[in-house]
């Protein structure tokens, strides 16, 4: 600077002057015109993202709802269909004709109606079962796991198992629930769509974080193909994991083994030191 | 007729500051009130003094205005990196600004102060203008006065810088033929000062708070 002060006379001071002038001022309006239309086209791109993740929140929102509507549905249809006729029957039996027949067949129609009403009590049990099995509660999700596991193997469709190995601290009882629900929505879609011959589940824990893996060997779902059913209409149960899973801000994964031979999925929850309940004794 | 134009283009930013002084509360323009006061007495006093004592005024003025923008700028920006080189770059002006008064070279104005003043004020509206871009939180950024207030400077700084390097080595006839670029960006600074004065008070509205 000072060697531009300190400058012949006879240089040509008004060109330098003009063209540096105009130099600068191009320079300062077109940084300003740069630093508009940057910030415009940035808050575009975040509308957009907003946009799509508001879309995406809605998406989860209405298969919430359509999975609950469909669930009071089934419970509905399961009363209607198979409590309401129980009970109409029972009534059948103990109706005010009851005192005109003779001992042996009000023994008989008495215990006719109480078959049935044990029939609609177990009936009634199941439903209520399905609805918050008392084990979870009680027990806690290892045993939960367990006694699904043993009903499913039970069943004779297939061999299904469960191992924890290192749950000697529950949960809280709503992340238990939350685990279980996607537990049972994951073994669903297995029972359902994969045509496997085998369920396995494993628990283990690393560090701060909480895994549970299932594998199974029949027609699974890579990550690419949860991510697309997730943007879809359809996959009303995946939707239903993954707005779960956010509550727990847990990661699922879905792949297919080095050996290529099952399945696995992989549930991945950060282990919250509240989130421990003193050890049972 | 420009520098008539220039010295009362600074009454405008005056009276808007006074019509609207509810809408310009908390923003920090009192510093622009402040300078355009100072500004316009200078330059109208300008006329009556001799040759060596308008030196002293212009230097004054020069260190006033150096005071009053980097002021604003510092409590504009938040990075505190950056407000660390608006200290250092106050510190380096000063000392330049006190040797040059000193050791005067030019007996009507202060080039080497108002060249270093130039230099340091864009160098402070480029870093300004940055964090307006990467604050997640500022929506627009020409909707915030602050905005209207660092183009003015930034504008007039890089129009004038190679005058101001340039101005001790004008003879009096080039002085009076190349002084209209000083007074016509003069007078867009006081109109850029005029828009961020007769905003409307901008509501800070976030990309987070955008309802679809």
């Amino acid at each position: 600077m000072i060697l531009l002060q300190a400058i012949n006379p006879g240089s040509n001071v008004s060109l330098v002057l003009y063209f540096g002038t105009i130099g600068m001022l191009a320079l300062t309006i077109g940084l300003i015109v740069f630093i508009i239309f940057h910030q415009r086209k940035v808050i575009r791109y975040q509308l957009r993202l907003q946009r799509m993740e508001h879309d995406q929140q809605k998406l989860l929102l209405n298969a919430s709802i359509r999975l609950q509507e469909e669930e009071r549905q089934r419970i509905a249809a399961d009363l209607h269909d198979d409590a309401g006729p129980l009970l109409a029957t029972a009534r059948l039996y103990l109706n005010e004709n009851l005192v005109n027949l003779d001992k042996t067949a009000q023994l008989q129609s008495i215990y006719n109606a109480k078959q049935i009403i044990d029939d609609t009590i177990q009936l009634i049990r199941n439903i209520s079962h399905s609805l918050m099995p008392p084990t979870l509660k009680n027990f806690g999700l290892e045993s939960a796991v367990n006694d699904l596991f043993q009903k499913i193997s039970g069943s004779g469709s297939m061999n299904a198992s469960s191992r924890f190995h290192d749950y000697r601290e529950r949960l809280q009882a709503e992340n238990e629930l939350i685990i279980f629900r996607v537990i049972q929505e994951l073994v669903n879609n297995i029972l359902k769509h994969s045509n496997a011959s085998f369920i396995h589940l494993t628990q283990n824990t690393s560090g701060d974080k909480f895994f549970i893996r299932l594998h199974h060997d029949g027609r699974g779902i890579t990550q690419n193909d949860f991510n697309k059913l997730n943007k879809s209409n359809v996959g009303l149960g995946l939707k239903n994991i993954q707005s779960r899973l956010k509550v727990l801000h847990g990661k699922i994964f879905f792949e297919k083994d080095m050996s290529q031979t099952y399945y696995k999925v992989t549930i991945e929850l950060m282990k919250e030191e509240e989130d421990r309940l003193p050890e049972q004794e | 007729m420009l520098s008539l134009l220039s010295v009362l283009s600074e009454i405008l930013p005056i009276i808007l500051f006074l019509c609207f002084i509810k809408r310009n509360k908390g923003e920090g323009l009192w510093v622009i009130f402040v300078y355009c006061l100072v500004s316009f007495s200078a330059e109208s006093g300008s006329f009556f003094l001799q040759p060596t004592d308008k030196f002293y005024l212009f230097a004054s003025v020069t260190i006033f205005e150096y005071t009053l923008f980097s002021l604003f700028l510092y409590f504009a920006i938040k990075e505190r990196k950056f407000k660390v080189i608006i200290i250092l770059g106050s510190l380096i002006f000063y000392t330049m600004a006190i040797i040059n008064l000193i050791y005067k070279k030019s007996s009507t104005f202060d080039s080497l102060s108002a060249s270093v003043e130039a230099i340091l004020i864009i160098v402070y509206s480029i870093l300004y203008l940055y964090e307006q871009i990467q604050d997640p939180e500022v929506m627009y950024v020409y909707h915030a006065k602050k905005f209207w207030i660092v183009v003015a400077f930034f504008l007039y700084f890089s129009s004038t810088l190679f005058l101001f390097v340039y101005a001790a080595a004008l003879t009096n006839q080039e002085h009076k033929n190349y002084w209209f670029i000083n007074d016509f960006f003069n007078v867009l600074k006081n109109v850029f000062f005029c828009i961020s004065l007769t905003m409307k008070k901008n509501i800070p509205m976030s990309k987070n708070s955008l309802t679809l």
